[in-house]
């Protein structure tokens, strides 16, 4: 069933408008994707994370393929902020949808500064902090890794941007739950999890490890069932929305996300693989909502047994 | 136009030693795919696969006939996305995304043109090897491989072509690596396209480099993949006019023009 009108999929993230809970995971989008799939129909528009300052990303390869996913170890490239208001956020903007723009930084005042400029700017909606960048400061630690650390970070970003702020949390620490408090406390709008599992891979002919640097993140299918457990454990501890990612592939994927507690769901490393999933999960829910009744889709958000 | 397409499998066979080559019923990617184009090609065939392969595998458009309205690949099983492509046969649909890369274009001014191939290298070469053939200009091949059984079958090749082979082993052509054939032919010679294991493209980088190849040499560089689209920045290059990546802005960069140091760490 195709249908123009998703008038079962409207949310509200904060004072974020969103015509319907699909987004694209920051990182796996970006302009060329339009030639493949109708990108005006995003419930928002989240391109790769920028940085303040230009950086060089790792050395390839940086790919490899993973049992139902795949490691990657791109390392964040990234021609800075400047770079990305002369020449890229434009074709963005011309996409219609909300825009969420993902931030990044080696320090904490990296990503304050950032705040502060895209304050400045109406047509940016809402950012997202990709924390899971490293510390430069704690010796290369994820920067989202320690509840602390984290509270001091957002509260900055929270100070400086009057808009939503959404902080995207790593997996890769002993309690998730703890730093979705410490970002809730600190005044995020919202927290989307999760982003890639730390990961390595090893080549089989050798000790030479799958991708550049060696240390890689694992995405896809694989770290579904993990993601799910985290969106479910943290939905019972914060009342903040929760957008859910992590190997989402099609409709059923996405509900399993909402049922566990996500008021909004993230597309991925399927956009690599079928560029058109996000479109046909927007269709599926959609039609979900219709056969069974719902006035909207959130109605189920957190209906798990 | 460029997108996904669900492709009809017309013959798959093996050309040589662990070498397939699968061609495939498309008007549409007949008449679009140029040569240094390449295809994102999911390898999961039928429903007989007990495993996964969860990328799509990038891989050149090797030849096009636009008479028969087909195109091929020509690939080499080495690992499980290959080695399911493998067993696919005529019938079988295959799903893929392209044609992707950019074209490259032989200028107009080229007479004498050489083609350096290593191992799989002549996949993404055939193409332009086709059309330089076609324009009626004077051609050679230099064809290196680690033996005779691994080499592209001559019979394949268009008539007019020159071929000069190198093997490891000395099965077949001189007992060297493909690139000691260049100093025989470069002098007359008007640009050179190369693909093939990176250590052979950066060998031919550093003749370029200290002088002994005196010649433009184009190489078309092969890389992992996620996406092939230019969103998943998976497939860098470190150029002297900086990063760049194969599948938006190559298969096709100036060899003089790579910062190897910096660059590809072995696989």
């Amino acid at each position: 069933m195709i249908l123009d009108d998703f008038s079962k999929l409207d949310l509200k993230i904060g004072s974020l408008d969103l015509a319907n809970p699909v987004l694209p995971a920051s990182g796996c989008f970006g302009p060329e994707l339009g030639q493949f799939t109708k990108v005006s129909s995003l419930g928002a528009i989240v391109p790769k994370t920028i940085f303040l300052h230009p950086r060089k990303g790792n050395p390839s390869p940086r790919t490899a393929e993973a049992p139902y996913g795949m490691l990657n170890s791109v390392g964040i490239p990234s021609k800075g902020l400047e770079d990305f208001l002369e020449n890229k956020i434009q074709d963005y903007l011309s996409m219609g949808p909300p825009l969420i723009v993902s931030i990044g930084g080696l320090n904490v005042s990296d990503y304050w500064d950032l705040a502060e400029h895209l304050n400045e700017i109406s047509h940016v909606k809402a950012i997202e902090i990709n924390v899971s960048c490293p510390n430069i400061e704690e010796g290369g630690l994820e920067i989202g890794s320690n509840p602390k650390n984290l509270a001091k970070l957002v509260d900055g970003v929270v100070n400086r941007f009057s808009k939503p702020v959404i902080t995207k949390l790593t997996p890769n620490v002993t309690s998730i739950t703890d730093i979705a408090v410490a970002a809730e406390s600190s005044g995020s709008t919202a927290v989307s999890l999760i982003n890639t599992l730390a990961a390595i891979g090893i080549n089989p002919n050798g000790k030479i490890l799958t991708t550049g640097i060696g240390k890689a993140g694992l995405s896809g299918p694989a770290i579904k069932p993990i993601a799910l457990k985290m969106v479910w454990e943290v939905n019972k501890h914060i009342s903040i929305p929760i957008i859910g990612m992590g190997g989402i592939e099609n409709t059923k994927d996405a509900l399993e996300f909402i049922l566990a507690g996500a008021s909004a769901i993230s597309i991925g490393t399927a956009n690599f693989t079928r560029p058109n999933t996000m479109l046909e999960i927007i269709d599926g829910l959609e039609s979900y909502a219709v056969e069974n009744n719902l006035n909207n889709i959130q109605d189920i958000r957190g209906e798990i047994g | 136009m460029t997108g996904e397409h669900k492709l009809e499998i017309i013959s798959s066979d093996q050309v040589a030693m662990g070498v397939f080559r699968i061609v495939f019923q498309s008007a549409e990617l007949a008449y679009e795919s140029k040569p240094g184009q390449f295809l994102m090609v999911d390898c999961n065939i039928g429903q007989g696969s007990n495993e996964s392969v969860f990328l799509r595998r990038p891989l050149a458009v090797h030849r096009v006939d636009v008479e028969k309205e087909q195109i091929s690949i020509l690939f080499q099983v080495v690992g499980k996305g290959t080695l399911a492509l493998s067993k696919a046969t005529a019938g079988d649909l295959i799903d893929v995304i392209g044609p992707l890369g950019r074209p490259i274009e032989i200028d107009s001014s080229v007479e004498n043109i050489v083609f350096v191939s290593g191992g799989l290298g002549i996949a993404s070469l055939t193409s332009l090897i086709d059309v330089a053939v076609g324009r009626n200009l004077k051609v050679t091949l230099l064809a290196g491989a680690r033996n005779s059984y691994r080499l592209y079958p001559s019979q394949l090749l268009p008539r007019g072509v020159t071929e000069m082979t190198a093997t490891d082993d000395g099965s077949a052509g001189i007992r060297a690596p493909v690139t000691h054939l260049v100093s025989q032919v470069q002098e007359k010679t008007d640009i050179i396209y190369a693909c093939g294991p990176l250590p052979m493209l950066k060998a031919l980088s550093e003749m370029a480099v200290d002088g002994t190849l005196t010649v433009n040499t184009i190489g078309l560089l092969e890389s992992q993949m996620a996406c092939g689209l230019g969103i998943c920045k998976g497939c860098v290059v470190d150029t002297d006019l900086g990063d760049k990546l194969i599948c938006l802005d190559g298969p096709a960069f100036d060899l003089r023009e790579i910062r190897w140091e910096s660059q590809f760490s072995p696989v």
